[in-house]
């Protein structure tokens, strides 16, 4: 719940095309709510900050298609490579 | 430099680059026939196209284009289809591709670092080298047969393999499947992603031998496009030709729909420029029938002359209304309505205009050698190329009434 509240500050802080925060929620789809640009930026902020590098295959509308979603990848990322 | 400055310098840049197109499409004009005739591609139009340098029309500055945005785009592309619609709907296939990555604020990945930094910034880099310094084609293959441009609904597959996808399938109406270097091609997920399909784009080089090209394209219109069939084999594309994420091109089309919608906007406006200015110059010196009375001096033609000229202007305005909302905005509801408000407007005004036009200059103007007739075709076009005006105004209606046009799920993707 830590990660998913973290990662939801940082995208409705960064979100483009906003000059005030937005309010994002876990279970916003991050697909329809910012471009293919800033999903990769975001994507690109997740792995420095918590050092885990997903394998390209990782990055689809399964992992991606919700602030949630995302949270658990890196959760399950850090726990098979600690 | 100030903001004043700047805004004349950027106005400046406008014109010169209208003049370019302007003068382009005069070219255009001269040998327009003689393509559509053949239905042959024109080549020669874009070798100027490509000398002029507006094979990087999209492309920023700073990687060597011209950096042109939505609205100077579409104001260019209209210059160029007064000369030939067919030319200019093809050159916009081509920059479908480079738009689609040139509205996202790309000056955001220059901070990224890591593998994942450098390899949409090579991606990026890629295209815009082979594009500005190679001078490279890039067509789009988005249709299928029995699918239309219904992405959701679309039969061409790919799946994950070591090093790279593999594609199967067939893809239809694909403008310069032959002639482009490159071909970015949607295809699904072998992989179920749930309600929404995974659809994602994949770039194939030209003379990949998992392609075989069906020159099938003899049609009403748009006949130099040569908007062929394509049919993919076993075709294996590299890792790093996946445009941008997988899987998600469902959602970058609903969210940032105005290249697929109305990018093209801009050749059906020049055609009912074109349609408009040889109505004037054909009513010019002419008179009614055997008098020596001005056709002009005709109540009914004048009548007449007003109300294309009424439904002209009114189409530019809507066009570069919502092309600088989406020069503003792109991807945002307000951008999203206003282009699929003036793709219906520029949709319907085309084909009704040349329709007028031959109706009111009479039965020469149906002769092939007048342009009339060739614009007559060209139009004809527009309201069956997504999204059809039905869909414009079915998108617009639900915006209007406060429904949903910006999830997938609700789309006529």
């Amino acid at each position: 719940m830590h990660l998913e509240n973290e990662l939801c500050e940082h995208i409705g802080r960064h979100i483009a095309n906003s000059s005030a925060p937005v309010l994002v929620k876990g279970d916003d789809n991050l697909l329809e709510l910012v471009d293919s640009i800033e999903i990769i930026r975001i994507v690109s902020f997740v792995e420095k900050k918590y050092g885990v590098e997903f394998a390209d295959h990782e990055l689809n509308p399964e992992n991606l298609g919700s602030v949630r979603r995302l949270a658990e990848l890196v959760a399950r990322y850090r726990r098979e490579n600690p | 430099m100030n903001r004043s400055d700047s805004d004349r310098s950027a106005n400046d840049d406008t014109a010169s680059l209208l003049d370019v197109c302007r003068g382009l499409g005069c070219r255009f004009a001269g040998r327009a026939a003689g393509y559509d005739r053949a239905g042959a591609f024109p080549l020669e139009n874009f070798a100027d196209l490509s000398s002029a340098g507006l094979l990087g029309i999209l492309v920023p500055k700073e990687h060597g284009g011209v950096g042109a945005d939505f609205l100077t785009y579409t104001r260019a592309l209209e210059q160029l289809a007064i000369g030939d619609a067919a030319t200019a709907l093809a050159f916009n296939m081509h920059n479908i591709v480079i738009g689609s990555l040139t509205d996202s604020r790309l000056d955001r990945l220059e901070d990224l670092e890591g593998r994942r930094g450098e390899a949409i910034k090579g991606f990026r880099d890629w295209l815009f080298r082979e594009v500005v310094r190679g001078g490279k084609l890039f067509a789009t293959a988005a249709s299928e047969p029995g699918v239309g441009f219904r992405l959701s609904k679309i039969r061409t597959i790919y799946r994950r393999v070591e090093g790279g996808f593999v594609i199967n399938g067939v893809k239809s109406f694909v403008s310069m499947g032959s002639q482009a270097d490159y071909c970015i091609v949607a295809a699904r997920s072998e992989r179920d992603f749930g309600d929404i399909p995974g659809i994602s784009y994949l770039v194939v080089e030209r003379g990949n031998p998992g392609v075989r090209v069906v020159e099938d394209w003899d049609t009403l219109g748009m006949r130099s496009t040569c908007s062929n069939t394509l049919h993919f084999n076993d075709c294996f594309v590299p890792a790093n030709r996946l445009y941008l994420l997988e899987a998600v091109a469902l959602y970058k089309c609903t969210r940032e729909t105005h290249w697929l919608v109305g990018s093209y906007n801009g050749v059906y406006l020049g055609i009912a420029s074109a349609v408009f200015a040889f109505v004037k110059q054909y009513l010019s010196g002419r008179t009614q029938a055997g008098t020596e009375i001005p056709l002009v001096d005709d109540a009914l033609v004048q009548y007449r002359v007003g109300k294309m000229w009424t439904a002209l202007e009114a189409a530019r305005a809507v066009t570069y209304e919502a092309a600088a909302r989406v020069a503003e905005a792109p991807g945002s509801p307000e951008a999203n309505v206003s282009i699929h408000r003036a793709k219906y407007m520029v949709g319907e005004l085309a084909p009704w205009i040349a329709s007028e036009a031959i109706q009111l200059c009479g039965g020469s103007t149906m002769f092939k050698s007048c342009p009339l007739e060739r614009y007559y075709r060209d139009a004809r076009c527009g309201g069956v190329m997504p999204a059809k005006s039905e869909d414009c105004l079915t998108y617009v209606g639900k915006a209007v009434l406060g429904l949903d046009v910006m999830s997938p799920k609700s789309s006529y993707w």
